[in-house]
């Protein structure tokens, strides 16, 4: 059953055996899994409940309701906007769909450099495959790419580069392209349509519209968390144990405002967060970008997870509806416009850096998430790479030229003019950069001085405080994130269940 | 450090210091009363104060300018047409009070402090337009990296406000929301699991 907090009348007291803060990938999958193990779960969600019914397609009245922030997230030093989801079902509301398994070498670091146990590629392949039927994950057709991915899949062949055609989870999709703007259509497979609804069938509560402002605790054991609806009502819920599920900013900035113990500094640290630049190329004939399912082909060839590896970034298609793309677009009046009268002829390109820069989640005094990332030059260093690799495969396509948005904006019209895109062009501040990727700030561990929880998800130094979502991370995963984030919740699930037997 | 939370009022308090410190900034203040505006547009604001409607107009205008004559054939919507500020307006009351605040305290900023500090002696509503595009470029190219912060986010806020509506979409070619349209032969999912 799905409560929204704004029904309450007074302030409530609850009792279960399992409080899940955050209902995106993490903590759906988390509410699913407790619920499957017999346990009372409720699942505690600050945004509203949205179904297809509600997702009218238009940017200005879904970003304010789908995103944390109205939309408006950005690092502190106002240089990367900072996309993440608000609402049940959290960021898989409005994700584009993208499903790829962390990568081997990935989860060998995390092993072999990270203390972490039991989740090598042999653990956890069989735990991927579950949550992949899960999300009726499958290939996206060839004839669903649409034109700008077709421009990506061009300039791949003739430069003959490495990438190729993703995955993703969705069902009856009608190809509308409006997926960040949650799926008027109901295709997509997300946490709120394939998770909550089992979860509920077997007992669970989902209590919407209802932010958790404090874990309670007496610094040994957690005793359950204080949340408030909307409408002001304080509800206080008892349980044995939480689980953070509320996204790589939100747990973190929720352990630190409620004073956590903490003693080797590790809560927020480590944020990785795959920041992205993006270029446009323009074409002669329409490209439309705007139609068809908004990203099915990838580029790889600079994307290698070997330790100290100098190709980090991963290249995919990332088209805007108007108003994002009127934001990306540099300068503004007249000549704005004139560029924005380029839209039906573009196709645009994101460069996402598989980072090793670490920014930080501290809180506000009211639980705010405040987020600290100072790119460091190797990580710019790689996304002028990516930058310039984007220019060319477009180029390589057919196009025209090729703008990077920039505050000093370049046009690339041939590849001499590349050279352009160096390390003092790829500033942050310089060049409009977003992250829709936040991870790692609870990181996993078996080192108590190097991580928040152990490979269990359980807090190392609070007795009934596990972790389930993104934060988990121990480093960039280099790709879409959401198939981990479930995996790693249906794997940890467990260990939550036999706590609270 | 400086968080996004503080920084746009202490702008915005350092503009206003530099402005009240200077000749011409108590110029600027003393011509701050003079401000006409529409009765029946300031009855319906919901959080700015009248003379901020001007300030707002005045933006607005200069980030979504055309790129032709309004009055030739198929011109885009005037940002006035389109409603930018009061969608400015709508978009502040709902935001968290903390961001209305520093938003309220940059556009007066722009209005009476930034202009000076590009050698203008007016403040930004009276100047002309081609005055007003220099201080936007000065703001946008700022060697203060916050200043461009602040440039990027009123840009966003300004043309969300005005591609949001469908007259200005002919510009860009771009055919709305396929929600409602016919959609042939195809038959909506139920929620696997739902009851
Ligand atoms: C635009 C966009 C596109 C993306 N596309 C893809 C893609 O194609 N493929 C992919 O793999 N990944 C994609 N992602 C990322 C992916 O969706 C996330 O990595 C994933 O959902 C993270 O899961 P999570 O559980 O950590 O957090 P989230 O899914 O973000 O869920 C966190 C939830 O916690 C809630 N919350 C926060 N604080 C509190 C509190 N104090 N009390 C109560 N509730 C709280 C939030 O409202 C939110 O609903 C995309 C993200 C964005 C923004
Ligand atoms: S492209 Fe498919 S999944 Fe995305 S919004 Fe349209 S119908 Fe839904």
């Amino acid at each position: 059953m799905i409560v929204s907090g704004r029904t309450l009348v007074a302030d409530t007291v609850l009792e279960h055996d399992v409080v899940v803060v955050g209902t995106g990938a993490g903590g759906s999958m988390a509410t699913r899994e407790l619920a499957r193990a017999g346990k009372s779960v409720i699942a505690v969600e600050e945004g509203g409940d949205h179904t297809p019914a509600d997702f009218d397609q238009r940017e200005d009245t879904m970003l304010p309701i789908l995103f944390q922030d109205r939309g408006g997230r950005m690092t502190t030093d106002l240089a990367i906007t900072v996309l993440q989801g608000r609402g049940v079902g959290g960021s898989t509301i409005h994700n584009t769909n993208l499903c790829k398994r962390a990568p081997d070498a990935i989860l060998d670091l995390w092993t072999q450099r990270h203390g972490v146990v039991g989740c090598k590629p042999s653990d956890l392949a069989p735990v991927f495959a579950e949550v992949e039927r899960d999300l009726s994950v499958s290939t996206i057709p060839d004839d669903a790419i649409n034109k700008n991915n077709d421009a990506l899949r061009r300039g791949l062949a003739a430069l003959g580069w490495r990438g190729g055609a993703l995955s993703h989870n969705r069902v009856g999709c009608m190809r509308s392209g409006f997926c960040e703007l949650g799926c008027a259509y109901d295709a997509k497979q997300n946490a709120r349509k394939v998770l909550l609804p089992e979860a509920m069938a077997r007992g669970a509560t989902v209590l919407s519209d209802t932010k958790v402002l404090r874990i309670l605790h007496d610094g040994r054991r957690v005793s359950g968390v204080l949340a408030q609806t909307v409408t002001g009502k304080l509800v206080r819920i008892k349980a044995r144990a939480v689980v953070l599920s509320a996204s790589a900013t939100g747990s973190a900035a929720l352990a630190l405002v409620s004073g956590v113990p903490d003693p080797f500094d590790q809560i927020g640290r480590g944020l990785r967060i795959h920041p992205g630049g993006a270029v446009a190329g323009v074409f002669d004939d329409a490209v439309d970008g705007w139609q068809g399912i908004p990203q099915s082909w990838e580029c790889t060839e600079h994307l290698d997870f070997a330790e100290g590896s100098d190709k980090r970034v991963w290249i995919t298609t990332a088209f805007a509806h108007p108003i994002g793309t009127a934001s990306l677009m540099p300068g503004f009046g007249a000549d704005h416009m004139r560029a924005m009268r380029l839209y039906r002829r573009m196709a645009v390109l994101t460069a996402m850096v598989h980072d090793e820069t670490e920014g930080r989640v501290t809180a506000s005094p009211e639980g705010k998430p405040r987020i600290a990332y100072a790119m460091e030059p190797r990580d710019r260093a790689q996304l002028a790479r990516g930058l310039r690799a984007g220019a060319e495969i477009l180029l390589a396509a057919g196009a025209k030229e090729v703008h990077v948005p920039a505050v000093r904006p370049l046009i690339v019209r041939n590849k001499k003019d590349l050279a352009a895109i160096d390390l003092d062009f790829a500033r942050p501040h310089s060049v409009p950069l977003t992250a829709v990727h936040p991870m790692g700030t609870m990181r996993m561990g078996e080192d108590r001085r190097r991580s928040v929880v152990d490979s269990r998800g359980r807090h190392h130094h609070l007795a009934g405080l596990f972790v389930a979502d993104g934060s988990l991370f121990p480093t960039s995963l280099g790709g879409p994130p959401q198939i981990s984030v479930y995996t790693l919740a249906r794997h940890l699930a467990r260990h939550v269940a036999d706590s609270v037997r | 450090m400086t968080t996004r939370r503080n920084f746009l009022s202490r702008t915005a308090r350092a503009g206003l210091a530099l402005a009240t410190l200077s000749g011409a900034g108590v110029a600027a203040f003393v011509r701050a009363s003079g401000y006409v505006v529409d009765p029946a547009r300031a009855a319906k604001l919901r959080c700015l104060a009248p003379w901020q409607l001007v300030v707002v107009d005045a933006l607005a205008a200069r980030f979504c300018a055309a790129d032709v004559p309004y009055d030739s054939p198929g011109a885009p919507p005037t940002p006035l047409e389109v409603g930018v500020s009061e969608f400015v307006d709508q978009f502040l009351a709902e935001s968290d009070a903390e961001v209305r605040r520093e938003c309220l305290a940059l556009f007066g900023m722009l209005e009476h402090a930034y202009p000076m500090s590009c050698g203008h002696l007016h403040r930004f509503s009276l100047l002309s337009p081609a005055a007003q595009d220099d201080v936007l470029r000065s703001l946008a190219g700022s060697a203060s990296a916050l200043l461009q912060g602040a440039f990027t986010g009123c840009k966003s806020l300004f043309m969300m406000g005005y591609y949001r509506d469908p007259r200005t979409w002919g510009v860009l070619g771009y055919d709305g929301p396929k929600k409602g349209r016919p959609t042939e032969g195809w038959v909506p999912l139920r929620y696997r699991g739902a009851t």
